[in-house]
């Protein structure tokens, strides 16, 4: 009996110390660790898909494109999502029918071997504001605005990044200088950023009645690039559960399935004869 | 001195609110403001990092409440 229990115990024991190498190793080499940095990091924001039980509020996600259509499409691409991506997502396919309609698309080459402009249809992508990265700097000051497709997986603290940058311009603190054409964002990298601040009170009108501050349409766009980066997100998250809820089903089956097999081995009994 | 914060109509007010919460940092950085326009031939001398270490203080206090005014 104490020779089992101390069995037990140094059983439990390495079980512990393993575990435990193994969620210091994940914690190293999965985490950064800035030591002194240019700009402050986004806080931890109590986003409506935190948690791995939570999915994206998709009211929010389509006012969140309505602030990327009307705002930031007129210096970024947003190259990988089409406008089919966003049917019973956040719009229904006759409204981005209706939406795709609205866009030229230039198409080609037809059978005489030109290119022409037809109408946009819900498979295309969105329009992009210029032509290439050359031009898109011309315009720009020499600064490219980034393609938004993937920009939420593509920066340190994600949303919060995005979501602290779009409200956190401020005047500069003292004595740093800012040239023309850049202006103070203590969240962006140097925490001089080329960007103008793009959103201001009222600047778009949310068709479901939303009160457009500031702060709101920061959120949503940012909840619809998050959407935009991780489109398969709620599935993601949906598919988990199921799979957690399924190996705990079958979890004492198993454990009943494997004591049976065992309990052959286990009660048997070796004599040695000369 | 008022502090520089952002005209963001939501956030704005949230983060005057939380300033009391930050009084130390603030501090800090009236204090190295003080040294800096006394250097008025260094270009280099700045604040960046007191300003900075506000900001991430203020932070703290103004992201659960912010979210909790949104929808």
């Amino acid at each position: 009996m104490f020779a089992q229990k101390l069995i037990g115990n140094g059983l439990l024991n390495k079980v512990a110390i393993v575990s435990g190498i193994v969620g210091t190793a994940a914690a190293i080499t999965t985490s950064t660790t800035l030591l002194s940095d240019d700009f402050v990091a986004p806080a931890k924001y109590p986003w409506d898909h935190r948690f791995p039980w939570q999915s994206f509020d998709h009211a929010s996600i389509r006012r969140g494109h309505q602030v990327y259509t009307q705002v930031c499409s007129t210096c970024h691409s947003l190259n990988l999502v089409s406008y089919r991506h966003l049917a019973n997502v956040a719009y229904t396919p006759e409204e981005l029918k209706a939406m795709a309609a609205d866009t030229t698309v230039m198409d080609g080459p037809d059978s005489e071997g030109d290119m022409f402009e037809r109408k946009g249809q819900i498979t295309d992508f969105h329009p992009k504001p210029y032509e290439n990265a050359n031009a898109a700097r011309f315009s720009n000051n020499g600064a490219l605005p980034p393609d938004l497709s993937l920009i939420i997986k593509a920066r340190g603290a994600h949303e919060d990044y995005v979501f602290s940058l779009l409200t956190g311009y401020m005047d500069p603190p003292t004595g740093v200088r800012i040239v023309n054409g850049q202006y103070f964002n203590p969240y962006f990298p140097g925490t001089k950023i080329a960007m103008a601040p793009p959103l201001s009170d009222g600047m778009v009108e949310f068709d479901d009645g939303t009160e457009n501050s500031m702060s709101q349409m920061s959120k949503d766009v940012s909840t619809f690039l998050c959407w935009a980066s991780e489109p398969e997100h709620d599935d993601r998250k949906k598919l988990g559960l199921k799979i957690l809820l399924g190996l705990g089903i079958i979890t004492l089956p198993l454990f009943y399935w494997k004591r049976l097999k065992w309990s052959v081995i286990k009660t048997r009994k070796i004599s040695f004869k000369d | 001195m008022q502090m520089q914060i952002s005209e963001c109509s939501i956030k704005g007010p949230i983060q005057k609110s939380c300033e009391s919460n930050c009084t130390k940092t603030w501090t800090a950085y009236e204090n190295c403001s003080g040294r800096v326009e006394k250097l008025v031939d260094d270009e280099k001398a700045n604040c960046l990092g007191q300003f900075l270490e506000h900001i991430q203080c203020i932070d703290k206090c103004v992201a659960p409440k912010l979210f909790a005014q949104l929808k």
